[in-house]
């Protein structure tokens, strides 16, 4: 006998997802667009340079002289990362409707973690959209050491736009202005870090501590999360 | 156990600015409870003590025996909750919303929730935030009514709500609760709606409880007199039985438990002359102002 219609335990997994889809899509296609449409331009101007210069001048411009050919994108991620979580909870904090999903029969944290896994993933998605869209360009025009090479220059600055979400969000439901601005700078300080580097595979050694201080700003939305819950007004 | 909600000592502080100080109050299950109260006296701040969106400075609140910032999930099911402005997800079309909590509600009905919007006549990809402040007020119940709960807070059901819509949500509300015994808090600004609907109330002044009984027994123990006197009349503020007074001119009107002899009683020993007393009728909404001032 099928059980109960209300019984089905992921129904509330799904209604959240599909709650924090309606908010994000628009967003979503926007990202995608725009990865597609500086993607074509990386696409073009390289086959601009090869059809304009011989195989060694190419060489020498992109590897001796280090010219970053995929400059555009350094920004997208984070440009992505920040939208996105604008847009899934500026709605919530706007007459404080957060409230509403507070009051769903789903525990604290598990709402919160819910919430921010749907946005961190939607990230994640575009961001691998914009990694494999350029690996593929290099690939089609560079060996498999330049493909290697984007791949791991391009990290860092995906990890930024993880990281900006996770500020956006963590600085939007926070219900405290003053600390709103110290979470703002010391995100901002951390996001700075990401962006040291403008070279091949600057991160190359320590990309793996950057991963961990990503993941590691994702928690203070929990805190964030639990004052604007309990009404913490100081 | 009888009380759906229990707050005792209930004390809490903006800043240095008390909202209340010890207040008391219960709300028995079955019955319609009001807060009332004039702007700014703390209405919501209880609603959001009551559903753990405040921590009260002192005391404490137990919602369906839960302390009421540690409410479980499972009993937030058996909450049914409005908040001010009949806030909802305004992004979502009439259908989307409906499938939306329904899949958190063990004893959802959506028949309730059609029942209510359909009578507005508007398909079901309507988008909420393209509606009206009354059309958004029977999304918002009609949401509350399909979670089946066994217990509704509902925070100035009435602002922004014409008179109209007022009663529509009213009457829809009171189908619900007297068929299936539900129990209700519910604050509003427009207190005459509330005479013929809530049984037991609190009035809530600044920084104390100005009462705290049923609706029936205020209107039956409440007064206002009218007299004449050329002497002022401001040391009847001591009296406790005394809870208001309007001066305009020569002419007093004093609010107060009490009946005419008692008053005549109290002038005399206050040594204040006066012509002839008259009662003066009260609605309910009167008497509310007569109670809390007019200021």
């Amino acid at each position: 006998m099928a059980l109960p219609e209300n019984t089905e335990p992921l129904r509330p997994l799904r209604a959240l997802i599909f709650k924090e889809w309606l908010k994000i899509r628009w967003v979503l296609w926007g990202a995608l667009l725009i990865s597609l449409g500086v993607l074509t331009l990386i696409a073009l101007e390289q086959r601009q340079l090869f059809r304009n210069n011989k195989p060694f001048d190419v060489w020498f411009m992109v590897i001796f002289r280090r010219r970053l050919f995929y400059a555009e994108l350094r920004f997208i991620p984070l440009a992505i990362g920040v939208i996105s979580g604008l847009a899934q909870f500026v709605p919530e904090i706007i007459k404080k409707r957060l409230r509403l999903a507070f009051h769903l029969p789903v525990s604290e944290t598990g709402l919160i973690l819910t919430m921010q896994l749907i946005g961190l993933t939607a990230s994640l998605l575009t961001s691998l959209g914009l990694l494999a869209g350029l690996a593929l360009i290099t690939h089609w025009y560079y060996p498999a050491e330049i493909v290697f090479s984007a791949v791991i220059t391009l990290l860092p600055w995906l990890l930024a736009g993880w990281m900006g979400y996770s500020a956006t969000v963590t600085v939007l439901i926070e219900p405290v202005w003053f600390r709103r601005i110290v979470l703002l700078a010391i995100y901002f300080g951390l996001i700075r870090f990401f962006f040291a580097g403008f070279s091949y595979g600057d991160y190359s050694l320590s990309w793996g501590w950057y991963v961990l201080l990503t993941l590691a700003t994702t928690m203070p939305v929990f805190l964030s999360g639990h004052r604007f819950r309990r009404g913490f007004h100081t | 156990m009888t009380n759906a909600i229990e707050c005792l000592n209930l004390t809490h502080c903006y800043g240095s600015k008390i909202v209340y100080e010890n207040l008391n109050f219960h709300v028995e299950r079955g019955k319609i409870f009001g807060i009332l109260g004039k702007n700014g006296m703390g209405k919501t701040t209880a609603i959001n003590i009551l559903m753990g969106f405040l921590r009260p400075t002192a005391g404490r609140c137990l919602v369906l025996g839960e302390e009421s910032h540690r409410i479980r999930p499972e009993t937030r099911a058996r909450i049914g909750l409005l908040h001010e402005g009949h806030i909802q997800y305004d992004f979502m079309t009439i259908t989307q919303i409906e499938r939306f909590y329904a899949a958190f509600y063990p004893r959802w009905k959506r028949q309730y929730y059609y029942h209510l919007v359909d009578k507005l006549g508007l398909s079901g990809d309507h988008k909420i935030a393209h509606m009206s402040c009354g059309q958004r007020s029977q999304i918002a119940l009609g949401l509350i009514l399909a979670q089946d709960p066994d217990l509704m807070i509902l925070d100035d059901y009435s602002m922004g709500l014409d008179a109209g819509y007022r009663h529509l949500f009213l009457d829809f509300l009171l189908d619900f609760v007297r068929t299936d015994q539900k129990t209700v808090l519910m604050t509003s600004h427009i207190i005459q709606d509330l005479e013929n609907v809530i049984d037991d109330a609190i009035i809530l002044g600044y920084q104390k409880l100005l009462a705290q009984l049923p609706v029936s027994t205020f209107r039956q123990t409440f007064h206002a007199y009218r007299f004449d006197t050329p002497q002022p009349v401001e040391v009847l503020r001591r009296e406790s039985l005394i809870r208001n007074i309007e001066t305009l001119k020569q002419h007093v009107t004093v609010f107060g438990f009490f009946g005419v002899n008692e008053l005549e009683a109290l002038l005399d020993k206050n040594g204040i002359t006066h012509g002839q007393i008259t009662e003066i009728p009260l609605s309910f909404e009167e008497a509310f102002i007569g109670i809390t001032g007019k200021y």
